[in-house]
């Protein structure tokens, strides 16, 4: 096999440099371990060699973190979690034998330094940092492991507990200007200089005391209360906090936060018998259900931004048509990801102006949490062209419409669009109901039609529908799978049906709540049963969320589509179904139970949870066969995703097919069946029946 | 090869918004990146065929040095686009577009955005001399203790004694006249009424809020978004339908208390606003598909006593007549910049009378009577407020409109700048423009 690293000298400084030749970025698999770990044994016995500094020749980035595929083969094995001990013993190995190789290491990173890069870095004698786009941090646990790589044994060594705590739970990585207040970064530098100011910085740590005094000069930077609140008796109370808010945020559905405040109390042995505990904590997650749903969705998203536009030319002005709600959504990641001169046009003006300070308002905020600087944040603003006429939109290539979802007002606003636009130019349609084949209907060039459906709220969701029409061109469904890319989105391509894929499977679910309302269940009772099931709201709450127009007007949709597996309840066609959602004073919603209960005018059954939670879920699952049985998706892993992120179906159970998989299609087409002498809609399809589909 | 005839192939303002309105928190920058943006979507024209960017501002912002530049970068015009500030006073945006000209007929450019930006609501106040040079000092200081005695001995008082940059800018510094004063003089010296200023400042704003009503200037606005809020701005905001004579009989005179004549009422307004024009050769819009707004038949530029600034486009016009052969009997409609009434009146007789024009201005004929019924058809800076920078182009983009309107062949554009200068453009129509 190729060497994963080159060895460079000048002077007494040996560069070691990662540089995979079978991969865009260094990753830190079996093999780049054992090579990294030869390298640094032969450096520490070679006298001509005075310090070392690691770096990457990737321009991608430093060290992306552990081999995830090795990872997720080493979750799948039979023995996972010894499998995963083992591999994380290998790692320990490396660092152990950087922090103890007895000559400065100095770590040059630019780009990403994430998992096993940063622990790399960690176990290094001190890090220079590239001023811009340089981003260290210790992701695992969004992945349901933990940093098994002695990272959570250096990391609040280097930082304190207090800031390395929050780090570790949340995965959020360090910009540069963080990691230097924070004491992770010893300098910065421009990347044209990096390489040079880390040899510098090596060469002068060789002399004696020097290291010591630059840990004194990192520590010094640390926030003094930081370093208050790192002693003993202090630290259990920090970890008794941070437990009480990961149980608060998650219900203890992930383990792997709560293994890492474990890990981190326990200081008893020393560096040896704590990697120890280290290792065997990364296995016994690697082995949980949680961990392999995690990965497995972020692989699915991986492979979800893979599939980029061959072949189609990239978008270089974008043009937004409506700027109500979802108009000025789109708008914001076009301009502040995709980073598109983007014409923003309504015809009604105080719309546009509440449009352009919503846009302000999202990039103030931006501002205010250092996402963006000042001149990031005015430079997005300014690439937004507002305007009431048409004629802006004689220059763009790509239109995205966002108008109401009337088939009349889309055929007007298209027919116009079409007149102005240069031949080229793809017409989107962020519509969330119409099929793309009616709103193409009447398109001189139909092949150019491409349906966009954004979800709500446009500027956070990350999921992009994208629905070829029936004469869209390939070139076509390209350039908006390579637009919601650029736009920070996932694009998952759907077949043109009623309600497309999410719509399609989360109405079913939402009316299967409003039924067993209408069987006297209690509004709240239906909705903390969604939220113990991992639902991030409740289905009746949702209905006010989304807005009660819009379900009426999708709900409308699949009942024409799918009348024979839906439940009819009476109260949901109420003309007042409005006021069941007031809004307090502070703007927020809520659910009037005892209003919905009055209509509904029936006792509460006492069903028993499991019921509840099955019929909801089975809503949820009978459809998503169906949608696969008839192709919406091309792959069981794309249905998964698009729920995880269209409505944030609980990720740890790894969307609704993966679901089903845990206890096997047959027992749930049994329970639905049972179900279904109360419920008939909910009759297994031929799919669940059958066990064919599960992922 | 025959000279290019030059031509504003399309333009567009902002609304002409009272300083310390609704525009207050948009900078000068802010508002030209909105006409730029505006003017570029009006036309479908690749923004790399604009060879030069050039605005005019008088009170150029100190924190946006070659406004002109930051706005283009923020309209996100290709930054391969140059682009320059100018400064002409009050003809300054008309300079923009003698600039435009200038290069298109040297052959450096044939694209050339001109325009003019003001934000009077923006302009600073600057600590006095006193002041500042207690401000070095405290700079220079290098011990604790220094810098303690030298806070002891600030001049506080002079802390509250600012040099408000609005009424020094508005003030002559070669003849110490405020612009008003100028105004008094021309009222003095042509004997024009205090009655005669007011009522022809009420026929501004009555003309108009008669055109604001018939929708007259919405060819020419764009919207505004004004910051903080970014409601979209539409309407210019100076514009009284209700003045009267009797109204603006009861302000007092402002720049000679004792007998004078010009008041806040029949003066023009301190306002915000910007215009953008698109300045190119008539072969070049043509080959667009775009027929333009109007041709640039000619245009001259005058000194005079600064004094007497007022009387500019007396001498401009004249100078500009002369040297197109024509007078104002061949103009079907005329913009006068209505900096003062008084000085608006003074110019009429001075175009009129033929001992004025020659025995007291020195000129070589007179232009001709100007009948007030082709004068500021739709109102002036009176009403609708006169952003110093902005207001030749709004002129011209006013008049090229009027043209249009009328079906005309040609009008004049004039205007007097403070520091004792004269402006005049003449524009025409003919069968290739709207």
């Amino acid at each position: 096999m190729a060497p994963k690293t080159t060895l460079e000298t000048s002077g007494a400084v040996a560069h070691l440099v990662l540089d995979d030749p079978e991969a865009k970025l260094n990753t830190l698999g079996a093999a780049m371990i054992a090579e990294l770990k030869e390298r640094f044994a032969a450096l520490k016995s070679d006298a001509a060699v005075r310090a070392v500094v690691v770096r990457s020749a990737k321009p991608g980035g430093f060290l992306a973190g552990a081999d995830l595929r090795e990872l997720k083969a080493l979750s799948e094995a039979a023995d996972a979690a010894q499998a995963g001990y083992r591999a994380a013993r290998e790692g320990q190995g490396l660092m152990d034998l950087v922090e103890d190789l007895g000559k400065p290491v100095v770590a040059a990173v630019h780009g990403a330094a994430l998992g096993g890069g940063c622990e790399l870095a960690l176990a290094c004698t001190a890090r220079v940092l590239a001023e811009e786009g340089a981003s260290v941090g210790l992701p695992e646990t969004q992945l349901g492991i933990l940093p098994g790589f002695g990272g959570t044994w250096r990391l609040p060594r280097l930082l304190t507990l207090p800031a390395a705590l929050p780090a570790i739970l949340t995965g959020a990585p360090f910009d540069p200007r963080r990691a230097l207040k924070a004491g992770l970064a010893d300098t910065l530098a421009p990347l044209p200089r990096l390489v040079q100011v880390a040899e510098e910085l090596a060469l002068s740590l060789a002399r004696p005391g020097a290291p010591e005094r630059a840990a004194r000069v990192r520590r010094a930077r640390i926030p003094r209360m930081n370093r208050v609140l790192d002693s003993a008796p202090l630290r259990s109370l920090a970890l008794s906090k941070a437990r009480k808010d990961v149980l608060a945020k998650t219900k203890g559905r992930y383990p792997a936060p709560l293994k890492v405040l474990a890990l981190l109390g326990d200081r008893s042995g020393g560096r040896a018998a704590y990697l120890e505990r280290e290792a065997r904590a990364l296995g016994e997650l690697l082995a949980t259900d949680v961990s392999r749903n995690l990965v497995r969705i972020f692989f699915l998203g991986q492979d979800a931004k893979k599939q980029a536009g061959e072949g189609s030319p990239s978008a270089a002005r974008a043009a937004v048509v409506g700027a109500g709600f979802m108009g000025s959504g789109i708008a914001i990641p076009l301009v502040t990801k995709a980073k598109l001169p983007t014409a923003l046009k309504e015809a009604n003006l105080e719309v546009l102006g509440r449009a352009l300070k919503k846009v302000r308002g999202h990039l103030d905020k931006a501002v205010a949490k250092r996402k963006l600087t000042p001149v990031q944040a005015a430079a997005g603003f300014n690439l937004l062209a507002p305007g009431a006429e048409a004629q802006d939109l004689r220059r763009v290539d790509f239109v995205i419409e966002a108008v109401p979802e009337v088939l009349e007002i889309k055929h007007a606003v298209f027919a116009e669009l079409e007149a102005l636009v240069p031949e080229a130019a793809v017409l989107g349609s962020n519509t969330s109901t119409l099929p793309i084949a009616d709103i193409a209907a009447k398109a001189r060039h139909p092949e150019r039609f491409v349906g966009m459906h954004f979800f709500s709220p446009a500027e956070v969701m990350p999921l992009v529908e994208v629905i070829p029409g029936p004469r869209s061109s390939p070139k076509t469904v390209a350039a908006a799978v390579d637009l919601a890319l650029r736009m920070g989105k996932t694009p998952v391509v759907v077949k043109d049906s009623p309600g497309f894929l999410v719509n399609r499977i989360l109405l079913p679910y939402i009316l299967e709540a409003t039924q067993l309302v209408a069987e006297g269940v209690d509004p709240r009772t239906v909705d903390s049963a969604a939220l113990e099931f991992g639902m991030p709201v409740g289905p009746i709450k949702l209905i006010g969320e989304v807005g009660v127009p819009v379900i009426k007007h999708v709900l409308g949709i699949l009942r024409g589509a799918f009348g024979d597996h839906l439940p009819a309840p009476d109260w949901v066609n109420r003309e007042d179904l409005a006021s069941a959602f007031p809004r307090g004073a502070d703007g927020r919603l809520s659910v009037d139970a005892a209003r919905i209960r009055a209509w509904v005018g029936r006792p509460d059954p006492g069903m028993p949870a499991p019921d509840l939670e099955d019929r909801l879920y089975l809503a949820m699952l009978n459809e998503s066969l169906r949608a696969m049985d008839e192709g919406l998706v091309s792959d069981p892993g794309l249905l998964d995703l698009a729920m995880i992120y269209g409505t944030g179906f609980p990720p740890y159970k790894g969307g609704p097919l993966r679901l089903a998989g845990v206890r096997g299609l047959p027992r749930w087409a049994d329970r639905a069946d049972e179900l279904a002498r109360v419920a008939p809609w909910l009759k297994p399809c031929a799919a669940m029946r059958s066990g064919r589909a599960a992922a | 090869m025959s000279q290019p005839i030059l031509v504003i192939a399309e333009g567009v303002r902002t609304p002409f918004l009272k300083s310390g309105t609704d525009a207050k928190e948009a900078s000068a920058g802010e508002m030209a990146r909105q006409v730029l943006q505006a003017l570029l979507k009006r036309v479908s024209v690749d923004p790399q065929e604009i060879d030069e960017i050039i605005f005019g501002c008088v009170a150029q912002p100190f924190d946006q040095a070659n406004v002109a530049r930051v706005a283009q970068i923020n309209s996100g015009l290709p930054l391969s686009i140059p682009a320059y500030t100018v400064h002409r006073n009050c003809a300054s945006s008309m300079q923009a577009v003698t600039s435009a000209c200038e290069q298109i007929l040297s052959g450096r450019a044939q694209v050339v955005v001109a325009g003019g930006t003001e934000s009077l609501s923006n302009t600073p106040l600057a600590y006095n001399r006193k002041a500042v040079a207690w401000f070095a000092r405290l700079g220079r200081a290098k011990t604790p203790l220094q810098k303690a005695g030298l806070l002891l001995k600030a001049p506080w008082g002079e802390f509250l004694k600012p040099r408000v940059t609005l009424l020094e800018g508005l003030t002559d510094p070669t003849c110490g006249m405020g612009m008003g004063q100028t105004a008094e003089l021309l009222a003095d010296e042509f004997g024009i009424s205090r009655r005669e200023q007011d009522e022809y400042a009420v026929r501004s704003h009555l003309k108009a809020a008669q055109a604001q009503t018939s929708g007259r200037f919405d060819r020419e606005i764009v919207p505004l978004f004004a910051p903080p809020s970014m409601a979209p701005l539409t309407k210019d905001n100076g514009i009284r339908p209700d003045s009267s004579v009797e109204k603006l009989a009861k302000l007092k005179a402002v720049f000679a208390r004792e007998h004078g004549t010009v008041t806040a009422g029949n003066s023009s307004q301190i306002t915000d606003g910007a215009v953008a024009l698109l300045i190119t050769t008539m072969e070049r819009a043509l080959s667009w598909g775009l027929k333009p707004l109007a041709i640039l038949r000619g245009q001259a530029y005058a000194g005079l006593d600064p004094r007497r600034m007022g009387l500019g486009p007396v001498y401009s016009t004249g100078r500009l007549f002369d040297g197109l052969g024509l007078s104002m009997a061949d103009m079907d409609v005329v913009e006068i910049n209505e900096a003062f009434a008084a000085q608006v009146l003074a110019c009429l007789k001075g175009f009129a009378d033929e001992k004025i024009a020659v025995g007291r201005l020195g000129l070589k004929r007179a232009a001709g009577a100007l009948d007030p019924a082709r004068l500021n058809v739709h109102g002036g800076a009176i009403a609708l407020g006169h952003p110093v920078g902005s207001s030749g182009g709004r002129l011209l983009l006013t008049l090229a409109h009027e043209l249009i309107e009328r079906r005309a062949a040609r009008g004049l554009a004039t205007l007097c700048v403070g520091g004792g200068q004269g402006a005049a453009f003449v524009l025409e129509r003919d069968e290739h423009t709207r």
